[in-house]
């Protein structure tokens, strides 16, 4: 009986970790998948936002204390950043197709993980969560950490309010009417280059959000923003690109498979983890819940 | 040489739209065959079909009375299929001449395999590309970018390229689109004079185009067929005159 | 993907300035240890090492228009299987480099066969993704590949029985060249054979090119199979060059600087990706002795291309002589 709930309670905690880890790349994944289903970009700066939004996290929970500004500030800061990227570079790059938006967007990448390196140094640091969130508390026999709820009550907040603004609202029946038809939503007189702004400014934000809860859970270094972006853009292959419903099913199956993969096959998680993706893409080669994109 | 191409009951569906319904269409060998109907009758998606760029949603394509029905586009055009696009479907970045010696090259046994030997190399390709930029007048800009060419000389070198691979069946998809009267008169005078032993399949609009080289004409509406028969059954025909009556398709 | 194609075909004369300028670059390349220091020899061979890397990512990008993010894998495989067996084994040339050359091109093959039925941005990523199955094994097989420490204490290559000392720089230094001059040859033979037209022709139009008649995905497979050996090549090379290898060189950002080579050099004309990987070695070497900045450099410089003069530094060198000539369009310029 005991074992029983010993292995339940392990699976359990495997889960919620999994779940944890879900979310924070379904917050990344979202905002990608959007960018390109909407604008048609694919943007290899997306790590970066994440990266930098972990660093000003952890630089603005420094210098004031408060974890809580840092998630306020960063993603901010990092939507900032997005438009003077998309404003003074992608926008006319735009138009040569996926390519030379892939070559500029990794560029920037490139410069700024280099400059990440710079200002805040190679060391690998870690964001303290605000003291509400310290310490574990007990599921079913075994301790789980608090933060890590958090994580996942955040997580799901960030999917219902970003599905609420997709499906309730106008700019969310834009985004969806773009996703399907680029062409015909500026064709209807809708400022499209203000609805790009606003969608990757919000695509960035969302990274830098998923940066500075991530940076308590997993650690904050240079070189992670490559690290995620590959796993970002695992997530979207499996999920299908442009829709939140496959970032979400995509992020909680890559997710699982990660936690589940170190947990099961320590050596070979990163392998299990291609063999699900190789798997998926053999029987839906565009991903489980493709839509649009690409127009 | 030329095949004969039978439709049965060929359906295309895209979701809940129905573009094309039972269409039925026999076609014989040497036979010149416009296919005209009003703007969203189906016709560029019938040659798709034809062509293999779209799968049926239901029904049969035949070449020769061989099964074709899904074959994939490479493979029809080494069965004789050869079309061309409504859109100019050239290869801008290269020359006039390239692009007709790809069309050529990929109808030359063996050829595209070789990978060591220079291009230049191969006189059978090269005399071959010159023959065919010779019959279609296009050996004056044969070194000139597709891209730079005019409007014109592109829907040239479209018809060209179908050409150049050695057809059995040829689909001409508005082949004087957008071109000028005086273009337009000298490219039906070079269809007109196209080998007989070549089926051949035009979907036009400009109905003087159709009257000079169509032996049969099949109209198509709302992807149903409407009228068959030959251009004096046509004119004639109330049904016809129905749907055309206030379009600009009829300028005879 | 549209890319602006800057080709020109026209009739070859025996002693046209392409024969002319390459024979003169040949000889250069093989009289540089005369005069050069032994440091900037080094250097060279490192630059005709990533040359010959850039120029294979130049078949499959330049070429045939498929823009490939995991190109590194091959060239880890090639620089893990040649120091795996140099250490193990033998390291001779005649046992490294077919090994090497092979293994980069099954896994090119296995990678191509998944991505290449992919269109577009889902091929992108699917060769980023699946060549980081290969960085994973590197990472993980340690019992292998050493793990994260990455297999070191490579020795020099040997002849077999012929007995050259190749940790003499300029010994090594002739043989890395020879092999980027055979490698540039044989690459010039095959976008010029019928076998690259067809390439070229997929990169210009794919759609068109099946509708005359083309199998696009075999050919596509092929030029992923044969770009992924020349990179392996340069990988065994490199894995000799530095007598060691690492799980960085199959990172996706290693891919990443590979692409930066061919778009700075000037893609779709062999000899631009080899400058661009040119400029990339120098200012990695030459620039970290003054700022660790180097890549916010190096970034900057290759945005620059990418907004601003897309042909590469080969395209601007043209556009120079152009201007100079003033005669561009009659001069029978030949662009590889």
């Amino acid at each position: 009986m005991v074992k029983i709930a010993d292995s339940m309670s392990f699976y359990l905690v495997q889960f919620l970790n999994g779940l944890a880890f879900s979310l924070l790349l379904f917050i990344l994944a979202a905002g990608l998948s959007l960018i390109f289903g909407m604008m048609d970009v694919i943007n290899l700066a997306h790590g970066s936002f994440y990266m930098i939004g972990a660093y000003i996290g952890l630089s603005v929970l420094r210098f004031t204390g408060s974890f809580w500004l840092a998630l306020i500030i960063a993603p901010l800061i990092v939507a900032a950043i997005g438009l003077v990227l998309e404003s003074g570079f992608l926008r006319q790059v735009m138009k040569r197709g996926h390519l030379d938006q892939v070559l500029l967007t990794f560029g920037f990448a490139y410069i700024f993980m280099d400059l990440a390196k710079w200002i805040w140094g190679a060391d690998v640091h870690s964001i303290t969560p605000p003291p509400i969130f310290q310490g574990s508390v007990e599921i079913l026999g075994s301790m789980f950490p608090k933060y890590r709820l958090f994580v996942i009550v955040f997580g799901l907040l960030v999917a219902l309010v970003l599905w609420l603004i997709v499906e309730k609202t106008r700019l969310g029946a834009i985004v969806r009417a773009g996703v399907d038809d680029r062409e015909m939503v500026s064709g209807l007189g809708i400022d499209i280059d203000l609805t790009f702004k606003a969608v990757f400014a919000v695509g960035a934000a969302l990274a830098g959000l998923s940066g500075v809860v991530a940076g308590a859970v997993l650690s904050v270094y240079p070189g992670m923003d490559h690290d995620i972006l590959l796993l970002t853009l695992i997530v979207v292959v499996v999920g299908g690109m442009g829709t939140l419903g496959g970032a979400f099913w995509g992020s909680i199956v890559i997710g699982q498979a990660d936690t589940f993969g170190k947990v099961l096959f320590p050596d070979y998680a990163l392998l299990f983890i291609f063999g699900v993706m190789a798997a998926v893409l053999i029987f839906r080669p565009k991903g489980l819940f493709a839509k649009g994109g690409g127009g | 040489m030329a095949k004969s191409l039978t439709l049965e009951g060929v359906r295309k569906q895209f979701g809940a739209l129905q573009v094309l319904t039972d269409v039925n269409l026999e076609v014989k060998p040497g036979e010149r065959r416009a296919i005209i109907g009003p703007n969203g009758a189906g016709k560029t998606t019938l040659f798709n079909i034809i062509a293999g760029e779209l799968k049926p949603t239901g029904g049969k394509v035949k070449l020769s009375h061989q099964e074709v029905t899904g074959h994939l586009p490479n493979h029809l055009s080494h069965l004789g299929v050869a079309r061309t696009f409504q859109k100019n479907n050239l290869f801008l970045g290269l020359t006039v001449m390239e692009n007709v010696r790809l069309a050529v090259q990929a109808h030359c046994k063996g050829i595209s395999n070789q990978f060591w030997k220079d291009i230049c190399k191969f006189l059978h390709l090269q005399e071959r590309t010159e023959e065919i930029l010779e019959q279609l007048n296009l050996i004056s800009i044969r070194n000139i970018q597709a891209r730079n060419l005019s409007y014109g000389e592109q829907r040239q070198l479209e018809i060209g390229m179908a050409l150049a691979t050695d057809p059995e069946i040829l689909l001409l998809d508005e082949p004087t689109a957008g071109m000028s009267p005086a273009e337009t008169i000298k490219a039906t005078q070079m269809i007109s004079q196209l080998p007989r032993e070549l089926t051949l399949l035009i979907i036009e609009h400009d109905m003087e185009v159709v009257l000079a080289l169509a032996d049969r004409i099949f109209v198509l509406h709302h992807g149903k067929a409407l009228a068959e028969g030959t251009p004096e059954e046509i004119k004639r025909d109330p049904k016809v005159m129905e749907v055309y009556l206030g379009t600009e398709g009829v300028t005879t | 993907m549209k890319k602006q194609a800057n080709e020109s075909l026209t009739k070859r004369a025996f002693y046209s300035p392409g024969m002319f300028t390459m024979a003169a670059g040949i000889a250069l390349l093989l009289a540089y240890p005369i005069f050069g220091s032994t440091y900037s020899t080094n250097l060279l061979a490192e630059v005709l090492i990533f040359g010959i890397f850039a120029m294979s990512l130049d078949l499959l990008l330049g070429y045939t228009g498929l823009p490939s993010l995991g190109h590194a894998a091959f060239f880890g495989l090639g620089s893990y299987i040649a120091s795996i067996l140099a250490i193990r084994v033998d390291p001779g040339i005649f046992l490294t480099i077919p090994l090497g050359i092979l293994g980069a091109s099954l896994g090119a093959l296995l990678i191509g066969l998944l991505a290449i039925r992919a269109v577009g941005v889902y091929f992108l990523m699917l060769t980023m993704a699946l060549s980081q199955m290969f960085y994973a094994i590197a990472y993980k097989w340690t019992w292998l590949t050493g793990g994260s420490d990455g297999v070191f204490g490579v020795p020099r290559p040997s002849l077999g029985f012929i007995e050259i000392n190749f940790y003499n720089t300029n010994n090594f230094y002739y043989l890395v060249a020879v092999m980027f001059i055979l490698s540039y040859l044989a690459l010039r033979r095959i976008v010029n054979s019928p076998f690259g037209r067809v390439l070229v022709g997929i990169r210009e139009n794919e759609h068109r090119m099946r509708a005359i008649g083309y199998n696009v995905y075999r050919y596509k497979l092929a030029s992923f199979v044969m770009a992924g050996a020349f990179g392996g090549l340069a990988g065994v090379l490199n894995s000799y060059y530095l007598g060691y290898t690492s799980p960085y060189d199959l990172y996706w950002v290693a891919s990443g600087h590979a692409l930066i080579m061919v778009i700075v050099g000037g893609a779709g004309t062999l000899i631009g990706p080899v400058l661009g990987a040119g400029l990339f070695i120098l200012l990695q070497n030459l620039m970290s002795s003054y700022t660790e900045r180097w890549p916010i450099i190096m970034g900057a410089v290759f945005i620059f291309f990418v907004m601003a003069a897309r042909n590469g530094m080969y395209g601007l060198i043209q556009s120079l002589i152009g201007l100079l000539s003033g005669k561009w369009r009659w001069w029978p310029w030949r662009n590889h």
